[in-house]
């Protein structure tokens, strides 16, 4: 950790090093712009992912948490932090949804008299009025976490491979089946509410 | 023609899901937190497999002078207290000294 960031600042500005090369040299100034650049990109993925507007901030704060004690501090090489980072709070998001679904099994079988629903349902109830986000909640995670990256994010598909661990072409094929899955549930919405 | 549309559609919904997202997650600034967590972190003293064995070394140095220092200072109160403790007999009395000199080398 730098004892004097007001100087490091300076002297970030003046270097042409890239923020992956920064913040393996341990800058922490580099650390607080990559927490400015990515936090809000982070947090509607997060939400994408586990559909958890209550959680997301501990989520996405874990992510950036983990960056620091994982990699900075041990002194790993960082080739894309943006890729690292949604690798990070992909994990934690899916950590996450496990953890809510062991907890549901044990109400049930507790019996308890708390309602048993899951975060899409719970989403869905409070927010009646966000139909787009209905109709992109019907989908399953892996669906949602796709569409999210490209269309959302806006993040190139090499980039996507990388962050979801899976081949070029996997990308393609995951990409074209959940847009027509989207597609498919967008007309069956449309015609119900015709109805 | 019309797979322009799905896709436009697509497009669009998909712009909708984020502006709704958008509205809906919180907006404060998470640095202030996130900063706080790693100075936390930093702050607290890590074991390091690098400095182990020196560790190591060093608290078994430590064991083993406390460990001489009780059985062999003279009048070391914290011998008398280990040696009574456990039973066992004082060798530092000098009556019983005395009578084991006595029975080991006995007068002719």
């Amino acid at each position: 950790m730098e004892t004097n960031p007001k100087f490091h600042e300076e002297t970030i500005q003046s270097s042409h090093l890239s923020l992956e090369k920064l913040l393996g040299a341990g800058s922490e100034y580099a650390f607080r712009k990559i927490i400015g650049l990515y936090q809000d990109s982070m947090r509607k993925y997060v939400v994408a992912q586990t559909g958890n507007i209550e959680e997301v901030d501990d989520i996405v704060h874990d992510s950036f948490l983990s960056l620091w004690t994982n990699y900075v501090l041990k002194g790993k090489t960082i080739f894309n932090v943006r890729a690292l980072l949604f690798q990070i709070a992909r994990h934690l998001s899916i950590n996450h949804i496990r953890r809510e679904r062991i907890i549901r099994i044990f109400r049930r079988k507790g019996n308890d008299a708390e309602p048993v629903t899951t975060p899409c349902e719970r989403l869905d109830e409070k927010e009646k009025n966000y139909l787009a986000l209905q109709i992109f909640f019907r989908l399953s995670r892996k669906d949602r976490e796709i569409l999210t990256l490209y269309y959302i994010e806006q993040i190139p598909r090499e980039e996507i491979a990388s962050i979801l661990s899976i081949h070029f072409e996997a990308v393609n094929s995951r990409l074209r089946r959940a847009r027509s899955k989207l597609k498919t549930l967008f007309h069956q919405k449309w015609s119900y509410s015709d109805e | 023609m019309n797979k322009n549309i799905d896709d436009s559609i697509v497009d669009s919904l998909m712009d909708e899901v984020s502006n709704e997202i958008q509205s809906l997650i919180p907006t404060q600034n998470l640095e202030f937190r996130i900063l706080r967590s790693i100075h936390t972190i930093e702050s607290k003293p890590r074991f390091s497999w690098r400095t182990a064995p020196i560790t190591v070394s060093v608290s078994i140095f430590i064991l083993f002078a406390i460990t001489i220092y009780c059985f062999y200072a003279p009048q070391s109160s914290l011998r008398m207290k280990i040696i009574h403790g456990q039973g066992v007999i004082h060798i530092d009395d000098k009556e019983q000294i005395a009578g084991a000199n006595e029975f080991k080398l006995p007068v002719h």
